[in-house]
């Protein structure tokens, strides 16, 4: 026989603690993760690009060395505020929200709109507030037609 | 040298002599999805974007980066992938994922020396093995292909073949495949 699999069984270990742990929160995080390192590279050529230091880039967002260099590994969990308030020093949208984008809250139809998602007053209030001021712009061209 | 089971019955890993981690350990969590190795790896080798191969990033390291990064993250869970389909003897599964190591080994008929490539339709990665058998591969090196041929990638030309030589006798000397079949 060439090839013996309960001898290679017999043989082979498992992985480290460490690499099995790893491989499970690659597994689980493996989205964010991409994008933080995503978003790391692309604040590492503005960097390149503009001769910026990494001190002028934590003087301009407001936030310490150490926390440019975590930003920098690629590795940290960023919340939405710090992802803004890097898109306003680099001038580049990092993250986009493509209906919004796209204009589609501006043109949802709203006779089909459920009546609750306007009194809907947490997490959807700006979206709420684009469906208010669309029912309001309605509003306008019905009285203007009659 | 040890070896470790990444996927039962399916894909293991080489962990070296002298070495903390798997090979496996290695690219997929110290060197290809790290933006940090990645970006510090195509800035020392600006030459890669000189070459017909890899011009069109236009002597960008970061872009490089970025590109190996989402290149792996949809390599690793496409390997587990295949490891199911072979299990539940579907397609695609390793079989179709692995290619023959060409060159020296042209001519070997068992325990064939494998090569596979990232998921991106033009990708950097390259991953080495040993066929052991149908859909069982055991993971012997890997690493970044800056031009179009080994011989001209740092760091791969030297170590490739080498580390199969290695790899291909100490199964031997463990009996997990027979002498005469080498």
């Amino acid at each position: 026989m060439a090839f013996n699999l309960n001898r290679l069984n017999e043989v082979a270990k498992q992985p480290s603690e460490k690499e099995r742990e790893e491989a499970r929160f690659r597994d689980e995080n493996r989205d964010w993760l991409l994008k933080s390192a995503l978003i790391a590279l692309e604040i590492h050529r503005y960097l390149r690009l503009n001769g910026m230091t990494q001190s002028q880039l934590a003087e301009k967002l407001g936030i310490s060395p150490a926390m440019v260099t975590k930003l920098l590994s690629g590795k940290e969990n960023l919340s939405l505020k710090t992802i803004c308030g890097i898109e306003r020093v680099i001038q580049f949208e990092l993250l986009k929200v493509p209906s919004y984008e796209k204009g589609i809250f501006m043109k949802c139809d709203l006779s089909k709109m459920p009546e609750e998602n306007l009194e809907y007053e947490d997490g959807n209030q700006n979206f709420c507030k684009v469906i208010k001021m669309n029912k309001e712009i309605e509003s306008k061209k019905r009285t203007m037609a009659v | 040298m040890d070896i470790i089971e990444i996927i039962p019955d399916r894909i293991y890993s080489i962990k070296y002599d002298g070495e903390d981690i798997t090979e496996y350990y290695r690219l997929f969590n110290e060197e290809w999805t790290d933006e940090d190795y990645l970006l510090g790896f195509f800035q020392s080798h600006p030459e890669f974007t000189e070459n017909e191969f890899w011009g069109f990033l236009g002597n960008d390291p970061e872009i490089a980066a970025a590109r190996v990064l989402e290149d792996a993250n949809k390599l690793e869970p496409y390997l587990k992938e295949l490891a199911e389909n072979s299990d539940n003897g579907e397609q695609p599964d390793l079989e179709t994922y692995f290619k023959p190591l060409n060159g020296k080994y042209g001519y070997d008929i068992e325990q064939i020396p494998v090569k596979g490539y990232g998921v991106l339709e033009s990708t950097f990665l390259r991953l080495y093995a040993i066929r052991l058998e149908a859909n069982c591969y055991l993971i012997v090196y890997g690493g970044i292909k800056l031009n179009s041929s080994i011989q001209n990638s740092p760091g791969l030309q030297e170590n490739v073949f080498r580390k199969i030589d290695k790899v291909k006798q100490y199964l031997v000397d463990e009996g997990i495949i027979d002498k005469d079949d080498i």
